[in-house]
């Protein structure tokens, strides 16, 4: 085997002793001489590159070969630049060692040249930089953890350069505020987005934090992506650069909204609250209240830590607590509750607050007195109440005496006391009134009515009948009221003979319905009116117009042709006014004669007349009729009229029949009140009511594009009808059936 | 300019044969749409709601007629008159002098004028060449 010296270099003395330390030093030095073929290692380049002198042949081609197959390009690329340009270079490139394991080397070479200039050799170190290329790659992986993490905590990073203003942020930006990293932005960006009235504060905190480089820890409103502010909670800590001054600020933020709501809920609950509470904690100090609990002790609770507020504090018979007492204070001592415990505070001026005061130690898990919770409910009105009531009591005889009404007191009924008005009212005694039922002070048939309001305590006034001891009756008004008395919770009523008013407020009505009749009338006299005036607006002057018309260009014309044309037109213009005159004329005959003749006349009869007029549109439409007159089956009526009632409505239910749907027509009488109704429901078309309801029996108005309509027939009967003294009115959905209701004689009842 | 188109919306045939001659003799190049009642013509105007061609420039609107007559008109044109191709301007004409039918008109926004019947053709010229 054939032992390579150590030191088997070209090199003079000087270079030996400076090679000798760069191969201490875990470092392998190379040269080339230009002109060679081989390359001349070190001892330490054969260990680095892991062959064996004796196994490698140091040629330039046989060295490439060693290196990682990805950065062969770039070393020859390197190493013909030093030659070709004379540059020197450093490079890291990886070995491919035998066992596959990788190797990370840094290399570097120099361009040697002789006095001429020329280049002569290079030299280089290499060395081997795989544990701090580890280092560089365990770094990168730590930061993607940590970005991990972060993101699993909904926490969003980042990492501020003071003097640059950048920001890297990290984390979990998205999530908790809606902005990618890149829109988070620079500070100034950040700093914007700080609610206003948050910002001056939250930058202050962070300034004087910079000062000091210290550890910082503020909160903030900011706003997101889709601009709702949003609680962050904002913490970390500043780096001093070489200048010892903020050079980095390093933190994390995250969304504390919900945890911030919660608590706000709990505070706004308690201070709303109109009882007082107090929260000791373990060392005696107030940790939450109230101003309820401020208010009642006239102190500001905070104030209240180690107070001996007790010898303040005085019982209900007036006496003073005892320091000892502990009524006020937290004691770990006392893990007893105290309930309902009336206690006197004294305010300014001597005047008392009463107080009813519990409280409720809370223990920790070992069973330790940790917290107490104290409440405070201010009873200084009701006290006064009870004194009042003391007084009133003493009043209330005297009062009753006094009154113009009845008064009784009861004790479920049965009469315990009462004033001489209830014996002059009732007729009864003072000594027959006492024990007896009170009830039997009302007319029977009203006994469940008054017993009513005395189980559920009305305490309005209403009216009903009262019995007297001699059994006439009279109208009442009573008002009853549940009173404490003598310790019980009796009942007060006070009975009030209302006859007289009764009788006049009885007038009154009678007045009324009779205005109410008269107005009616006159409402219907007024519409009659307006339609006259519509008929004569519409009906009457439209064709007048075109007779003016045509007059003018009869005057105009110049053939016979057109002359007798205008003529024609002139006829029919003149026939319309002729037909609404007899129409007008027709109603107004109706209307005058009121006194038409009446007989009595059968439903059916009319019905059967009726069908046989319609016989050939029933057979055409396959219509069918039901009718049920049972419940009235004559009526005292005038026979054209009638008969002109039931045409109409029958006819119109077939006109206005559903296409392919054969009518099905329902007419039956009824007895409301004594007054004859009549129902005709068919299942045709419909009417929109809303649309066309105040026309429906106008003249001349058709709701249906129907070759036969005229406008005429629910005009007429309706006339007719209210002529009679009754009314007509129609139900109806489009599509669904019209139900036409005739009432003959709503304003005339027989 | 072409001619306006004019909308005669009535159901009394006299009324329409005379007025429309009182127009062509205006202008015989005009072009009179006559429709019975409102909803003939709300059906026509639906139908060429993209078609300023045939929609009218001029309506004259009866208000006493048969089915859709002259009020239900307006109320149902009102809803349709914002997608239609052209505006029209919209003349109530009628017989009555009933005041109540007058102001009625008038506080529509919708209707230009009110035109008491008999219409003389004075009156028409105005219209068509104020258009």
């Amino acid at each position: 085997m054939r032992q390579k010296p150590r030191l088997s270099l070209k090199i003079s003395r000087n270079e030996s002793s400076l090679v000798e330390s760069i191969e201490n030093s875990g470092m392998g030095f190379w040269q080339w001489i230009v002109g060679s073929d081989v390359i001349e290692w070190s001892d330490q380049v054969y260990k680095l590159y892991d062959v064996k002198p004796k196994e490698f042949d140091c040629r330039y081609e046989s060295y490439l070969k060693l290196i990682h197959p990805q950065d062969r390009n770039k070393i020859s690329k390197t190493i013909e630049n030093a030659f070709t340009k004379g540059k020197n270079y450093t490079i890291q490139h990886r070995l491919k060692l035998k066992n596959g394991k990788i190797k990370w080397i840094e290399g570097v070479g120099n361009i040697i040249k002789n006095t001429k200039g020329k280049v002569t050799k290079i030299a280089g170190i290499v060395r081997d930089i795989t544990s701090e290329k580890k280092i560089e790659s365990d770094r990168a992986n730590w930061k993607n953890r940590f970005d991990l993490i972060a993101k699993s905590a909904g926490v969003v990073l980042y990492d501020y350069q003071i003097k640059s203003g950048k920001i890297q942020w990290s984390g979990e930006s998205i999530e908790t505020l809606g902005y990618t990293h890149k829109e988070m932005g620079n500070v100034d960006a950040w700093e914007k987005r700080i609610h206003p009235e948050d910002r001056e504060q939250a930058i202050a905190l962070l300034d004087k934090a910079m000062e000091n480089v210290s550890r910082y820890d503020v909160s903030y409103r900011f706003k997101n992506k889709v601009g709702k502010y949003i609680h962050l909670h904002d913490r970390g800590f500043f780096l001093a650069g070489e200048d010892g001054k903020a050079q980095t600020m390093l933190g994390m933020m995250n969304d504390i909204s919900d945890r911030l709501e919660a608590e706000g809920k709990f505070q706004k609950l308690i201070s709303e609250l109109t009882i007082g509470v107090l929260v000791y904690d373990a060392n005696g100090k107030v940790i939450v209240t109230n101003n309820k609990a401020q208010e009642i002790l006239n102190y500001h609770p905070f104030g209240l830590v180690g107070l001996a507020l007790e010898n303040k504090l005085m019982k209900e018979d007036g006496t003073r607590y005892q320091e000892k007492d502990l009524i006020l204070q937290f004691s770990t001592r006392s893990k007893s509750k105290k309930k309902d415990i009336i206690v006197g505070i004294e305010h300014e001026q001597q005047k008392v607050k009463w107080i009813i005061l519990q409280s409720q130690p809370l223990t920790d898990k070992q069973g330790k007195v940790n917290q107490l919770v104290v409440t405070l409910t201010d009873i200084t009105e009701n006290k006064k109440y009870q004194t009042d009531l003391i007084e009133s009591e003493k009043r209330f005889r005297s009062l009753q005496e006094a009154s113009f009404g009845g008064i009784g007191m009861h004790d479920k009924g049965i009469i315990i006391d009462c004033n001489q008005g209830l014996c002059e009212i009732t007729g009864y005694s003072y000594n027959e009134l006492i024990g007896m039922n009170g009830l039997n002070l009302i007319a029977e048939e009203y006994r469940s009515f008054v017993l009513e309001r005395i189980v559920s305590g009305y305490e309005k006034p209403y009216d009903t009948e009262g019995i007297k001891k001699d059994g006439t009756r009279y109208f009442l008004e009573i008002r009853g009221k549940n009173t404490p008395y003598k310790g019980k919770e009796i009942r007060v009523t006070e009975f009030r003979d209302i006859t007289e008013r009764k009788k006049s407020e009885q007038k009154i009505s009678e007045q009324n319905a009779r205005l109410i009749a008269i107005a009616e009338d006159l409402k219907l006299k007024n519409d009659q009116l307006e339609e006259f005036t519509q008929i004569v607006s519409h009906n009457l002057r439209s064709p007048v117009g075109n007779i003016i018309t045509l007059l003018e260009f009869i005057e105009n014309s110049v053939t016979e042709a057109e002359k007798s044309e205008y003529l024609n037109l002139l006829k029919v213009s003149a026939e319309k006014i002729q037909s609404t005159l007899t129409e007008l004329h027709e109603v107004l005959r109706i209307k005058q004669n009121t006194n038409i003749e009446k007989t009595n006349l059968s439903f059916f009869e009319t019905l059967a007349a009726t069908k046989l007029l319609l016989h050939t549109q029933i057979v055409q439409s396959n219509t069918i009729i039901e009718a049920d007159f049972s419940a009235c089956e004559t009526i005292f009526y005038p026979k054209v009229y009638l008969d002109s009632i039931m045409l109409n409505l029958i006819s119109n239910a077939i006109k206005y029949s559903k296409k392919n749907v054969p009518p099905i027509i329902r007419i039956k009488t009824e007895k409301k009140n004594g007054v004859c109704i009549m129902t005709c429901s068919d299942n045709g078309l419909g009417i929109d009511l809303e649309k066309n309801g105040q026309k429906l029996f106008k003249l001349h108005k058709t709701f249906h594009e129907h070759p036969e309509s005229r406008g005429i027939g629910l005009f007429m009967i309706k006339n007719q009808i209210e002529a009679m003294g009754g009314s007509i009115k129609a139900e109806s959905k489009v599509n669904n059936g019209t139900t036409f209701i005739v009432n003959f004689n709503e304003y005339n009842p027989t | 300019m072409a001619a306006p188109i004019i909308a005669l919306i009535d159901d009394d045939d006299v009324f329409q044969l005379t007025s429309s001659r009182m127009l062509r003799a205006i202008n015989p190049e005009l072009n009179i749409n006559q429709f019975a009642n409102g909803a003939e013509a709300l059906t026509f105007f639906s139908e060429n709601i993209n078609n300023p061609d045939l929609l009218p420039d001029i309506i004259l609107l009866d208000i006493n007629m048969p089915y859709v007559d002259g009020w239900m008109f307006l109320q149902d044109f009102e809803k349709m008159k914002v997608n239609l191709a052209k505006q029209p301007t919209i003349y109530m004409v009628s017989s009555s002098i009933d005041p109540t039918d007058i102001n009625k008109a008038k506080e529509n926004e919708q209707v230009e004028d009110y035109l008491i019947k008999p219409i003389t053709k004075a009156k028409f010229e105005v219209l068509v060449n104020h258009q």
